[in-house]
């Protein structure tokens, strides 16, 4: 089981690896020439652009909407929560194919920050919701109780124990600004992964793009860095045995049109304007854009990726988890750390990476079925490990000594005890992992074997030549593929924390 | 002299009337318990008095000032109420002095004295000042919550269920550790739980809840021996109902003739004893027979150590009365094989209902 | 540890099932079949797969495509060598061809093939031929501007003048291979010096289509790009080219330069036989008819192929005489780069 593990990590931290490989390689000569230019100041400029502004304008959105939702008397609150979800189920690039097809002229920082926001506020709004869902009510109370006031019990209480849950959201968003090529590609704004791409559909592997990348891994491994350092050593566990009562409920009075004002305009423009845009390409189309044998071709071929994308994800992560809860040290710590590392990097750069090593050194590998799937577990691999973990830790250590205490041998316990008993969470893994598979396009567009065409890339093919409308089904069927999955997830969320 | 009084205080939840017309008047430094099984709307009254919650209808006067009345509500932060709550409802992000001080004022010079001045009062060590909640004991979790709420120098703490997450031995020694404290302080306080012995023993004045609401108010050992209804009699302990013929001071029952207060009218009522009332004799050659007392026969005997459950029956009389079996506890040292023939006897006056 | 072994080798074999009913649905199939072709294609997906599947009707060979850019599919299969999976390439530009011969992985074409296609369309060393061609313009809003107003040469729109009020796509190959005949007829000083000008003056878009319809919706007034984009929105809805003219800058300009698509066969394809058959096919009246009677708008390079009615004939846009093998894209690229364009 160890060397499975550590296996895997080794697969996990390839590209890293082999980017820092080849900058070291490249020589100090030419790494300066590539990276010390003006593009790449602009390019820094951009994404850090981007990120200081939707960061923050996320985070403070997201924690409205969960007060809103979670503690207000707000008529149709449940409601609400699920549709502050739902937008997890548009891809960013169709968020941003909405919004361009409505507005052509969009573009820039600007829409930038306005698509991330709206395609990314669900990663901040479930943690925060979770939070403050399962924050102890009586906190609140003995803060009144002893004469602070709602706006300061909320500064002083509330928000200091949303602090975990926003900064953990905030490296989510975060990260999937740097990774994210389509949403910004099509709103014609550079980032360090569209000018990666693009790098590398004018010049394959050449150095300029390896360079930016490396630029790129750098940028991610500070983000990590930035949020362990605010994090700190912080924990704040929930103190006493007592199960939290009911939570107040604020009434709003004559706030409450201006709140469901703010919520109508988030859902509006996070939902309504892909469905709007959809639901007019769809009738501009017609019966045409229809074109059965292509998009069961898509379709098929995207499940058969997501799937077995999905099983090689929960089975690599197996031997992570399984070591990481059942014997934590400071080196399976260190290995588990690894791969969350290399799952914050942006699919980009691992294709790239996974592209080099294919064609210098394993050509046999190279556009092959297995090379993609090793990219999508590589990238995947944290909600494999998430979903994993929690359901092993949920298994009791005892039940597989009872088992060994019976006669089992240690292999045996693991099929007959362990294996069952993780079986939801690995379900879970393979949702999830299929899910993210389901709505990749840069790497498959890198990697996959000639003749591929997954939904995403026919999308990409489509509304690149601005063929919106036979582009439409696609998104349609990717959107609604997701939806479940995104139903589920807000119904555990809310599950988990008691309601 | 009435520091806190409640008047027709209501609310509801839904359909149902979480708290109905309590009237309610709270001597200055005095205790008062508020006790009732779960679901009484005790822990909704606590919040109405705190302002957690504005009350439907109904008034709450603290120290002459209105908190609450005719739907409008004075919010808890101007209230200057304490309150302690089941498990201290420490703010997990701050340290233990971080807590003590939060109700303090921000920029106040005499913080950190006050501070370490509450610390001692409420018995804890200086070197948990630094400490983080989750890295103390329960039992001192409680005292920081305490020492939180005194901070501030409330007109009245309310104590919520605040000893019910200790265990038995650490519950009777932090009660006694409060009790101490609040004499001392001088504050008023007002303490609810479901825990009978626990709101008998700390509190001068005892409120029994039941169903929104109070049943009975009293000082403690008065709502002990006589309560007014049978509900209130069971829950605040063992009690032995029988039926009997009241004739000016003597009632008479199955266990024999039994002695009442003045002025109950005559004819048939229930009447009540408490266990530790009824004596049993062993009847034996040297000790002969106990006056007027009946006869009855050990049935079931239980040995707990310092104590001793007994069960005994005593035999109907009339045709048309049955047998009676009474619980009765007694030190073990009395313990009785099954079967002796006892004689039994009552002390004091019966309690009559009605 | 046995255990983990066996799951991962399970993993693989489960990864493999899975994906194998896949591999045999998909219309071309993942993995070529022995019989069939691979073709890294640079060519628009939807003429190229026309052409594929009119040729596998013919012949029954089965075609794979694999689609990329021109100098992407380029430098992979340099970097590939020997190796390339790819039997054919097929390209938009000629500098991508250019770089593949560099490299010596054309496989030289029998007479028969070049015989189809025009000298003038081919180079000289008969190791790939012109299969398509594409003329540069202006593209321009013809609500503000008028034929008066718009510059008389390429080298016009880096005067002060022109800044910020002209598009282009500078990281598609159709821009690089406008800028390699520049560097071609100019030099290496001017271009750079052009490239200069060009990173003040241009607004840069993501693809040509995406700069025509940013000319007709009035963000931009002119835009370079390739004929057939306007002329294929012209004839479907016209919704993307309403308000838009081309302007053709003739007299032999650098901005008058015809690209030709280009289309070679690998030295190292094991598959020699069918991959000339589908190049000849291409060149030929098959291939060159699609071209005509398609809706891609490009013209036919054939001998005797006529182009389609809707184009202005080849032979009047005073095209410059460049030879497609010496344009460079390495040096392109280079000189891109230094300017901050890509």
């Amino acid at each position: 089981m160890g060397m499975a593990a550590v296996v895997v990590s080794f697969f996990s931290l390839l590209p890293l690896v082999f980017v820092a490989w080849v900058t070291i390689q490249a020589g100090w000569a030419t790494v300066s020439l590539l990276v010390f230019r003006p593009r790449v100041a602009d390019l820094l400029l951009n994404t850090t652009a981007l990120i200081v502004l939707t960061v923050p304008v996320c985070a403070g959105l997201a924690v409205a909407l969960a007060w809103l939702t979670e503690r207000t008397d707000l008529a149709g609150a449940r409601v609400w929560a699920w549709v502050c979800v739902a937008p997890l189920a548009v891809p960013a690039f169709v968020q941003s194919y909405a919004w361009i097809s409505l507005v052509p002229a969009f573009h820039g920082l600007f829409a930038g920050v306005t698509v991330s926001v709206l395609a990314y506020l669900p990663f901040l709004y479930l943690p925060v919701a979770a939070t403050l869902r399962q924050m102890d009510p009586a906190l609140e109370d003995v803060a009144a109780s002893l004469g602070h006031g709602p706006w300061r019990v909320f500064r002083r209480v509330v928000v200091p124990q949303l602090r975990l849950a926003i900064l953990g959201g905030s490296l989510l968003v975060a990260l999937h600004l740097l990774a994210e090529y389509g949403l910004y590609a099509m709103i014609r704004f550079d980032t360090f992964a569209t000018a990666i791409v693009e790098q590398f559909q004018t010049a394959f592997d050449g150095p300029a793009a390896n360079m930016l990348a490396s630029v790129l891994v750098v940028c991610c491994l500070l983000l990590l860095l930035l949020e362990g350092g605010v994090r700190g050593r912080a924990r704040y566990a929930r103190v006493g045995s007592g199960t939290p009562s009911r939570s107040r409920t604020v009434a709003l009075g004559r706030y409450a049109p201006g709140a469901a004002v703010l919520l109508a305009a988030t859902a509006l423009l996070s939902i309504g304007v892909p469905m709007l845009t959809l639901g007019r390409w769809l009738l501009v189309g017609g019966r045409d854009v229809w074109r059965m044998g292509e998009i069961l071709g898509a379709l098929w071929q995207t499940l058969a990726f997501a799937l077995a994308g999905g099983l090689l994800a929960t089975l690599a992560a197996f031997p992570v988890a399984w070591i990481a809860v059942r014997h934590p040290g400071r080196f399976q710590r260190f290995l588990e750390g690894c791969n969350y590392i290399a799952g914050a990097l942006p699919g980009v750069a691992v294709a790239l990476a996974l592209v080099m090593v294919t064609v210098r050194v394993a050509l046999p590998l190279y556009q092959t079925v297995f090379t993609i799937l090793v990219a999508y577990a590589i990238i995947f691999l944290p909600r494999a490990l998430v979903s994993l973990r929690a359901a092993i830790a949920q298994t009791p250590v005892e039940l597989e000594q009872a088992a060994g205490s019976l006669g089992h041998s240690p292999f045996g316990v693991m099929r007959v005890i362990t294996l069952r008993l993780a079986a939801p969470g690995a379900a879970a893994s393979l949702a999830l992992v299929g899910l993210g598979i389901f709505n990749e396009l840069t790497a498959t567009q890198m990697l996959a074997p000639s003749g591929t065409q997954t939904l995403a890339m026919r999308f990409w093919d489509l509304s690149g030549e601005l063929d919106y409308a036979a582009a439409a089904p696609y998104a349609v069927i990717m959107v609604a593929a997701s939806l479940p999955l995104t139903w589920l997830l807000h119904v555990q969320a809310r599950r988990r924390s008691g309601r | 002299m009435s520091f806190l009084v409640l008047q027709g205080l209501t609310k509801h939840y839904a359909a149902a009337r979480a708290t109905d017309a309590i009237d309610l008047v709270v001597a200055r430094g005095s205790r008062t318990s508020i006790v009732g099984p779960s679901g009484s709307g005790k822990s909704t009254l606590m919040r109405l008095i705190a302002g957690f919650e504005a009350p439907d209808a109904g008034t709450i006067r603290l120290d002459g000032t209105v908190l609450a009345e005719g739907g409008i509500s004075m919010p808890a932060h101007r209230r200057g109420i304490g309150i302690v709550v089941q498990d201290g409802a420490l703010f997990p992000h701050l340290s233990v002095a971080e807590n003590v001080a939060f109700g303090l004022p921000p920029r106040d010079a005499g913080r950190a004295a006050r501070v370490r001045d509450l610390m001692a009062m409420v018995d804890l060590d200086i070197s948990l000042l630094d400490r983080r909640p989750d890295q103390i004991s329960g039992g001192q979790q409680q005292r920081v919550a305490l020492a939180r709420a005194l901070a501030p120098n409330p007109r009245l703490l309310l104590l919520d269920e605040p000893f019910s997450a200790l265990d038995t031995a650490l519950r009777i020694s932090t009660r006694k550790a409060v009790i101490a404290l609040l004499a001392a302080t001088g504050v008023t306080a007002l303490l609810v739980t479901h825990d009978q012995a626990e709101a008998l023993s700390f509190a001068d004045q005892v409120a029994v809840m039941h169903k929104g609401r109070l049943a009975q108010v009293g000082p403690p050992h008065r709502l002990y021996r006589q309560p007014v209804d049978r509900m209130v009699a069971e829950f605040l302990g063992e009690a032995i109902i029988l039926s009997a013929v009241i004739e000016g001071r003597a009632a008479t029952s199955i266990l024999g003739p039994l002695a009442v207060a003045e002025g109950h009218p005559s004819g048939r009522a229930e009447v009540m004893l408490r266990p530790e009332q009824v004596r049993v004799h062993v009847l034996s050659a040297e000790a002969g027979v106990h006056g007027a007392g009946v006869f009855g026969r050990v049935m079931e005997m239980e040995f707990a150590g310092a104590s001793c459950a007994m069960v005994v029956e005593v035999p109907g009389g009339a045709p048309a009365a049955p047998a009676r079996r009474i619980a009765l506890q007694r030190s073990s040292m009395d313990a009785l094989p099954v079967g002796t023939q006892v004689q039994i006897s009552v002390a004091g006056e019966a309690h009559v209902f009605g | 540890m046995k255990f983990a072994i066996t799951a991962l080798a399970g993993a693989a074999l489960l990864a493999g099932l899975a994906i194998a009913p896949a591999a045999s649905f998909a219309q071309s199939g993942i993995k070529p079949s022995a019989d069939g072709i691979v073709v890294y294609n640079a060519q628009h997906q939807s003429l190229a797969k026309e052409w594929a599947d009119a040729f596998t009707t013919e012949t029954g060979i089965k075609v794979t495509l694999r689609n990329g850019g021109d100098t992407q599919l380029g430098n992979q299969i340099v970097q590939e060598g020997a190796a390339s999976p790819a039997d054919v390439f097929l390209t938009e530009n000629s500098p991508a061809m250019a770089l593949v011969e560099k490299a010596k992985l054309f496989a030289p074409l029998p007479e028969d093939v070049l015989a189809e296609v025009p000298a003038q369309y081919r180079p000289a060393n008969g190791t790939w031929i012109g299969i398509a061609a594409r003329a540069t313009v202006l593209a321009y809003d013809k609500t503000k501007l008028k034929e008066a107003d718009l510059p008389k040469s390429l080298l016009d729109l880096a005067l002060p003048a022109w800044k910020g009020r002209w598009g282009a796509a500078p990281g598609g190959a159709d821009f690089h291979a406008i800028v390699a005949a520049l560097l071609e007829l100019k030099g290496e000083k001017e271009t750079a010096a052009w490239l200069k000008a060009m990173k003040e003056n241009a607004v840069p878009f993501k693809s040509n289509s995406i700069a025509l319809k940013a000319v007709n919706d009035g963000q931009v007034p002119t835009a370079i790009i390739y004929h057939y984009y306007f002329v294929g929105d012209q004839a479907k809805t016209g919704e993307n080219s309403r308000n838009v003219a081309l302007h053709y800058f003739k007299n032999g300009d650098p901005g008058a330069f015809v690209s030709i698509s280009g289309g070679g066969v690998l030295a190292s394809s094991k598959h020699k036989e069918e991959a000339v058959a589908f190049l000849k096919w291409i060149a030929g009246k098959g291939g060159q008819a699609v071209l005509r009677t398609g809706t891609s708008y490009e013209y036919a390079v054939g001998v005797g192929a006529p182009s389609n009615d809707r184009l202005v004939p080849l032979t009047e846009l005073g095209a410059p005489k460049v030879e497609p093998s010496a344009l460079d894209s390495k040096k392109v690229m280079e000189l891109m780069l230094a300017a901050g364009i890509l």
